[in-house]
C-alpha cells in the first residue's frame, strides 16, 4: 500500500433523524436526546415493534416536489446541496470530467419493490411507475445527471461499508489526478424489507439500542445520507477553498470468515487498519480517537472492543448509532464526516446508549464528552458480508 | 494505467469458455444467424471447485460468479491458494435478483414475521463477492458495484485505482447478471422508453445472464490475453473498432472505426460490456480470425438511459 | 410421519442439505458446530420454519440454543409449547 497524500475536504453535508443539516446533528449528538420511534411510513406487520431513527417529515415531503427519485436518491441530493454551499461550489462548476460521483447504499440499489411485486403476483399488469422510479434513482448515477457531472461514476454496494468505501475511493482518485473534485458519501432510505430481514435475522433491538452496553440486545435501522466534497490541492487553493478535514488514508479487508457475522477476532478489521495507517503514514499512538462502528449487536461489538483493546487500549471511542441508528449504506459516510467535525471541535460526545460497561468486552465508549488533542483519528465500518473498511482523517491544515 | 490480463473466465449462454465465445463472436461478425437459448445457465461444473456442501447456500447468481471467477484463475494457471495481495471487484447491473424476490415472496407468502432471513441475507448485494472472497480465503479489499450499465466500466476504474497505489497486486475483476422471469417481462414493458443510443435502447432481445472474470496483474509481463484499462473514447486509437451493443446511426455505422454489437450471443444485459470486453481480449489476440484481423486495440462502450457512457480500452501485447 | 422425521426432512429441504436423507441425522446429534454442521445464519432460518410449521415461536437465541441441541430437543421443544 503507497503511501497517500492527504486529500482535502471542503465540503460536508449531512441528514439523519438526528438533524436536517450536519450544525443541528451536531449540537443533538451532543444533547444525547434520542427518541427512536416505530416506522411511520409502513404497517410493520409484526406484534412486537423495533424502534428506527427516521429523517424528519419535512425533508421527506420535500421529496414530492423535486425530480421523481427514490427517497435515497432524494436524502443524497439534499445532503449534496448542503456540501456544495459549504465548499462554495455552484452545480454550474461542476459540469466537466474533471469531477466525479461516488456514493455508497444498500436500498438505494436494491430491487425491493414490494409493492409492485404484489400486484404482479397477483396477477395484475401494475403500472410501470416504481420501476422506473428505480432504475433512474440509481445513487450516483442519479446524483451525476441531476449535477451535469461528467467524470467517474460509482455506486459501491458494500452493504454497511459502502458510505466510507465511496469516501476511499474518492480520496484515491483524487490522490491519483483521476479527478479534481469527487461528491463522495453514502444514502440509504428506511425500507420495509430491510425492517423485516433484519428482525427475521434476530439482531434488532426492540428498545434504542445500546453500542458496546452489558444489556445490548441488537441494532435499530437508521436512515439518511453524509455526503463530502473531495478536492485536490490545485483545485482547492486556485478557489481559496477552506480545508475543512482531510482524508490521510483508507484500508479495507475481507474477513473471509462468514456471510453473516464476523470474524471473531477482527482478522480483516486488523488488516484494514494496519494499510489505513500505513497510508497516512501514522502509527496506532497518532489516532486521537475513534467513530466505531458500534451498532449494538452481540457479535458486532464484542469483536470490536477485542481489536480496539488490542491495538488502541487507550484511546478513546464512541458509537454514533446510538444516535442516529444503522444508516447501512450511509453510515460510514455520515460517522466520517461526525469524526471530521469531532477532530476539528477537539471533542467526541457521550456514546449514546451506553450506560453499563459489558465485563466480556473489558472496553467503555466514552460516557461523557471528552476532549481529544491531536491531528488524526479513524473512522471504522465493518459490514455484512465480513467487510472491513478503516478511514485515517486528518484535521484541516491552515491555508 | 494498463491492467495485464492474466486469464479470464465465461460462463455464458454460448456455452462456458473464450473458445465457445470466440466461435459465436466469429458468427456475429459474418451476419450468421444463431439459436441462443437465453436459459438458466449450467453451473454443475462447479463441484470440481467447491463441495456441494459448501455450496448449499449458494444461489444461482452467485455460482455462475464464482464458477466464472475460478475460470479465470485457473486460465491464468493460479490457484486460489497462492494468491496474496488480491482484490475482489464484481459488477452488477440489477444485483441478486431471484434472492431479491424469494425474500419477498417469503414476506407475501408467510408474513414478515415468518420470512425467510437465509433469503434476505443473501439479497445483500455485497455477498455474492463476499462468497467468493470466503470460498477462495481471500482477505482483499472486496467491492461491488451495482449500477445498471454502467457498473462495468466503474468497476475497472476501481480495479485500475487499486492497482495504480499498490493496494493490490492483482484482481480479480468480474461481473454477474442474471436471468427472471419477472426481468424479462418488465424489460419487454421498458424497452419501447428507452432511448435508442442506450445500450439497452436497440436490443429487444430476451434478458440474458450469465457472468465474466478477468484476473489482473499489475506487471505487464503477466499479460497471457492482452490488457484492459478505463479509458474514455475521444483521447485514445481514434480508429480502434468499437464493441457497443446501443444504437448508432447508418451513418455513424458505416464510417470508420467499425462498430460491432455482440449482444445476441449474451442477451439483453446492463453488464453486457464485460462480454464485449472478453470478445475484445479474443480480437486482439487474433482468435476471431479469419473473419477478423487480430487488432491492437479496441474500445468497449456501454451507455445508460441518460447517455452516460462508459469506456474500455482493450489492447494486445503490441500495443504501445 | 412422526415429528423428528418431518423435522429432519425440512432441515434438509430448507437448509438445502441435499446430500443427505433423513436416516443419515442422528437423533441426539448436535445439530451446530460438529454433528450436523449447521451456523447461526441456519439457526434462525429453523426458527422461522418452526413458527411456519408447528406454530411455536422462538423468542430469542437464547431459547433457541437449549431447542437446537439436537433433533430430540427440537422435538420436545415443540411439543412442548404445542400443548
Amino acid at each position: 500500500m503507497l503511501r497517500m497524500e492527504p486529500v482535502s475536504v471542503t465540503g460536508m453535508g449531512c441528514v439523519c433523524a438526528a438533524g436536517t443539516n450536519l450544525k443541528d446533528i451536531l449540537r443533538a449528538l451532543e444533547a444525547g436526546q434520542r427518541a427512536p420511534l416505530p416506522p411511520s411510513r409502513f404497517k410493520s406487520g409484526h406484534t412486537r415493534t423495533y424502534p428506527v431513527f427516521e429523517v424528519p417529515e419535512h425533508v421527506r415531503c420535500e421529496q414530492k416536489n423535486g425530480p421523481d427519485l427514490s427517497m435515497t436518491a432524494h436524502f443524497a441530493l439534499h445532503a449534496v446541496k448542503e456540501s456544495l454551499l459549504q465548499a462554495g461550489l455552484a452545480i454550474s462548476d461542476l459540469d466537466t470530467s474533471r469531477v466525479g460521483v461516488c456514493i455508497g447504499t444498500s436500498v438505494g440499489a436494491s430491487l425491493n419493490l414490494l409493492d409492485f411485486y404484489r400486484g404482479t403476483r397477483a396477477g395484475q399488469t401494475p403500472d410501470l411507475e416504481p420501476v422506473h422510479r428505480y432504475l433512474n434513482s440509481n445513487p450516483a448515477v442519479a446524483l451525476a445527471h441531476a449535477l451535469g457531472t461528467t467524470g467517474p461514476v460509482q455506486t459501491v454496494v458494500n452493504a454497511c461499508s459502502s458510505g466510507a468505501d465511496a469516501i476511499g475511493l474518492a480520496a484515491s482518485w483524487i490522490a491519483q489526478g483521476t479527478c479534481d473534485i469527487v461528491i463522495a458519501g453514502g444514502a440509504d432510505e428506511m425500507s420495509e424489507v430491510t425492517y423485516n430481514g433484519f428482525i427475521r435475522l434476530m439482531i434488532s433491538d426492540q428498545s434504542p439500542c445500546r453500542p458496546f452496553d452489558k444489556s445490548r440486545s441488537g441494532l435499530n435501522l437508521g436512515e439518511g445520507a453524509g455526503i463530502v466534497i473531495l478536492e485536490a490541492s490545485a483545485s482547492r487553493e486556485q478557489r481559496n477553498a477552506h480545508e475543512l478535514a482531510t482524508i490521510l488514508g483508507y484500508g479495507t479487508a475481507a474477513d473471509a470468515h462468514h456471510l453473516t457475522a464476523p470474524h471473531p477476532q477482527g482478522v480483516g478489521l486488523k488488516l484494514a487498519i494496519s494499510d489505513a495507517l500505513d497510508a497516512a503514514g501514522l502509527a496506532a499512538a497518532d489516532i486521537s480517537f475513534i467513530n466505531a462502528h458500534g451498532t449494538g449487536t452481540a457479535n458486532n461489538d464484542t469483536v470490536e472492543a477485542a481489536v480496539l483493546n488490542e491495538l488502541f487500549p487507550q484511546t478513546p471511542f464512541i458509537s454514533t448509532k446510538g444516535m442516529t441508528g444503522h444508516t447501512l449504506g450511509a453510515a460510514g459516510a455520515m460517522e466520517a464526516i461526525f469524526t471530521m467535525a469531532h477532530l476539528a471541535a477537539g471533542g467526541i460526545p457521550a456514546s449514546a446508549g451506553f450506560s453499563e460497561e459489558d465485563p466480556a468486552l473489558n472496553a467503555s465508549p466514552a460516557r461523557l464528552h471528552t476532549h481529544v488533542h491531536g491531528k488524526a483519528a479513524i473512522s471504522q465500518s465493518l459490514a455484512f458480508g465480513g467487510n472491513n473498511s478503516v478511514l485515517v482523517i486528518g484535521k484541516g491544515r491552515a491555508i | 494505467m494498463r491492467m495485464a490480463v492474466e486469464g479470464m473466465g465465461i460462463v455464458s449462454a454460448v456455452g462456458n469458455g473464450p473458445q465457445d465465445l470466440a466461435q459465436a463472436a466469429r458468427h456475429i461478425l459474418r451476419e450468421e444467424s444463431q439459436t441462443i437459448a437465453f436459459s438458466k445457465i449450467d453451473t454443475s461444473d462447479l463441484v470440481r471447485r467447491a463441495s456441494s456442501r459448501a455450496l448449499r447456500r449458494v444461489d444461482h447468481f452467485t455460482r455462475m460468479a464464482l464458477l466464472a471467477a475460478y475460470s479465470a484463475l485457473e486460465d491464468a494457471g493460479l490457484d486460489a491458494a497462492e494468491l496474496e495481495h488480491t482484490g475482489i471487484v464484481l459488477a452488477t447491473g440489477y444485483g441478486p435478483v431471484k434472492l431479491t424476490f424469494d425474500f419477498l415472496d417469503s414476506i407475501i407468502d408467510f408474513g414478515p414475521e415468518m420470512a425467510s432471513p437465509q433469503a434476505f441475507a443473501h439479497s445483500v448485494h455485497n455477498i455474492p463477492a463476499a462468497t467468493i472472497a470466503l470460498m477462495m480465503s481471500l482477505r482483499g479489499p472486496c467491492f461491488s458495484i451495482c449500477q445498471l450499465d454502467t457498473a462495468v466500466a466503474a468497476a475497472t476504474l476501481t480495479a485500475q485505482t487499486w492497482l495504480a497505489e499498490k493496494r493490490v497486486t492483482r484482481v480479480l475483476l468480474g461481473a454477474v447478471d442474471e436471468h427472471t422471469a419477472l426481468l424479462e417481462t418488465n424489460a419487454r414493458r421498458i424497452a419501447e422508453n428507452l432511448p435508442a443510443e442506450s445500450s439497452g435502447g436497440r436490443r429487444r432481445l430476451v434478458p440474458g445472464e450469465g457472468a465474466v472474470f478477468f484476473c489482473l496483474h499489475a506487471d505487464p509481463d503477466h499479460a497471457r490475453h492482452g490488457f484492459i484499462e478505463s479509458a474514455p473514447l475521444s483521447k485514445t486509437c481514434l480508429d480502434a473498432p468499437i464493441f457497443f451493443s446501443g444504437s448508432a446511426s447508418p451513418a455513424q455505422r458505416n464510417t470508420l472505426p467499425p462498430i460491432h454489437d455482440f449482444s445476441p450471443l449474451y442477451g439483453n444485459m446492463p453488464i453486457g460490456m464485460a462480454f464485449d470486453a472478453a470478445v475484445a481480449l479474443l480480437a486482439v489476440q487474433g482468435r476471431l480470425g479469419p473473419v477478423m484481423d487480430a487488432c491492437p486495440a479496441v474500445h468497449c462502450l456501454s451507455r445508460n438511459r441518460f447517455g452516460m457512457t462508459g469506456s474500455i480500452l482493450v489492447t494486445s501485447g503490441e500495443y504501445a | 410421519m412422526d415429528i423428528k422425521k418431518q423435522l429432519k426432512q425440512t432441515l434438509i429441504n430448507e437448509l438445502n442439505l441435499e446430500d443427505l436423507v433423513p436416516d443419515d441425522i442422528d437423533d441426539g446429534a448436535p445439530l451446530f458446530g460438529d454433528g450436523l454442521g449447521l451456523d447461526s445464519l441456519d439457526a434462525v432460518e429453523i426458527v422461522v420454519l418452526v413458527q411456519r410449521l408447528y406454530g411455536v415461536e422462538i423468542k430469542d437465541m437464547d431459547e433457541g440454543r437449549r431447542a437446537f441441541q439436537s433433533i430430540n430437543a427440537l422435538a420436545e421443544f415443540i411439543t412442548e409449547r404445542r400443548s
